[in-house]
């Protein structure tokens, strides 16, 4: 059986979860015994079965929250590109999301205290610094601390592509609530931390995903830590 | 103008391709490992990350992406169109080169290179001769592709505008 993914819309970590989520529900319906294409022009660049064949079977994303949590996992480096795990003397990966963040909800901007708190509890002084906007004040304080404390900083963030495997790179991820950095942890370290905050205001507003993150709930993809 | 290279992620970056990257006269340097199922899907990213750091005034941008997405002409456009939408290439551009350097896959297994439509250029000492130069018809096709593309795409957002339950 062929199978033809079309993702869910919105951005790269959204798309990649619910795809995530298409391909477990697929292996344990056919076990191996199946190919698909998926239907987005950066995932398939990634994606390392990618085939066309006829006749085929269109299959939508599923929600992108339940796919980690979801028993039906797949072996993530059999399907996508990875970053090679690490012992634990690589980076830290700092991910701030602004950008849309700031006018979609605002408790999505998490300060600057919430990302420097977690780098001196985690201890490396190697970070790689990662965002969709360089100009806010929340980065610029971040990213002024790390120089003033003499931090070993990689900066990225003029490509996508880079940032998702720069911040796969890294031994643990200190993430803004985005899916973006979750896919990177998923692709490489597997080591992630939230904003607690964000996620008891989202799980009281009935969001699944966040719920389960507080609940401890565990994901068979990558370990998921509130701060 | 920028200076794409493929490269075989099992490849250890040597003093050559080290120097083709210094001296060329790209200010960006793209450089994508390509990895293959056999390699367990993984790759050390930190090894290409060490090399830009050696590089003064020359932007280097590096990150893996799968070979079988080069094995078809749609997906080698493909992968420069993802390329284009991960802010990687410019939105105009006069040349790109491909240094094939894959000492796993030959380089006449990735199609592209059987278009034809790619010059090989010979030592003239500035490009080796596994590099290809895509040359003004490949570019005007590849243009073509990513004008298609995002066609379909304000296409497809017109017809959501217009019929909204359809969507």
């Amino acid at each position: 059986m062929h199978y033809k993914i079309k993702p869910i819309s919105g951005g790269l970590g959204n798309r990649f979860l619910s795809v995530l989520g298409v391909l477990g529900d697929l292996e344990r319906r056919h076990g191996t015994g199946f190919s698909y294409s998926i239907l987005d022009t950066i995932l398939r660049t990634l994606n390392l079965q990618q085939s066309s064949k006829l006749p085929r079977t269109l299959i939508s994303g599923l929600q992108t929250g339940s796919a980690i949590f979801s028993n039906d996992r797949i072996v993530i480096d059999e399907h996508f590109v990875c970053a090679e795990r690490k012992s634990s003397a690589g980076s830290v990966g700092v991910h701030f999301r602004g950008g849309d963040f700031a006018v979609w909800k605002t408790h999505s901007i998490i300060p600057a205290g919430y990302f420097i708190e977690n780098i001196q509890r985690l201890g490396s002084k190697k970070i790689s610094l990662c965002s969709d906007d360089s100009m806010h004040p929340v980065y610029l304080a971040v990213k002024k601390w790390l120089t003033d404390n003499e931090y070993d900083i990689v900066v990225f963030g003029e490509s996508m592509l880079e940032d998702v495997y720069a911040l796969a790179d890294c031994i643990h991820i200190v993430a803004s609530p985005s899916t973006f950095s979750l896919t990177a942890a998923i692709l490489g370290g597997k080591n992630i931390t939230f904003p607690h905050q964000f996620a008891e205001i989202e799980a009281l507003e009935g969001d699944l995903f966040w719920r389960y993150v507080l609940d401890e709930r565990p994901s068979k993809y990558v370990n998921l830590s509130l701060s | 103008m920028i200076y794409i290279i493929f490269i075989d992620a099992g490849l250890e970056i040597n003093g050559g391709l080290l120097a083709g990257i210094r001296t060329s006269r790209d200010d960006s340097v793209l450089l994508l490992p390509l990895v293959s199922q056999y390699l367990s899907g993984n790759v050390n990213i930190a090894n290409y990350h060490s090399v830009s750091q050696t590089l003064d005034h020359k932007r280097l941008v590096c990150f893996p992406i799968s070979i079988c997405s080069l094995y078809s002409v749609s997906g080698f456009f493909n992968t420069l169109y993802a390329l284009y939408l991960s802010g990687d290439l410019p939105r105009l551009w006069t040349k790109i080169i491909f240094n094939l350097s894959l000492p796993n896959h030959s380089p006449f297994d990735l199609c592209f290179i059987s278009l034809a439509k790619y010059r090989l250029v010979k030592g003239d000492g500035k490009l080796t001769k596994n590099m290809y130069v895509m040359s003004n018809f490949g570019i005007s096709v590849l243009l073509g592709y990513i004008f298609f593309c995002e066609g379909i795409g304000k296409f497809s957002k017109l017809k959501s505008l217009i019929y909204p339950k359809l969507s």
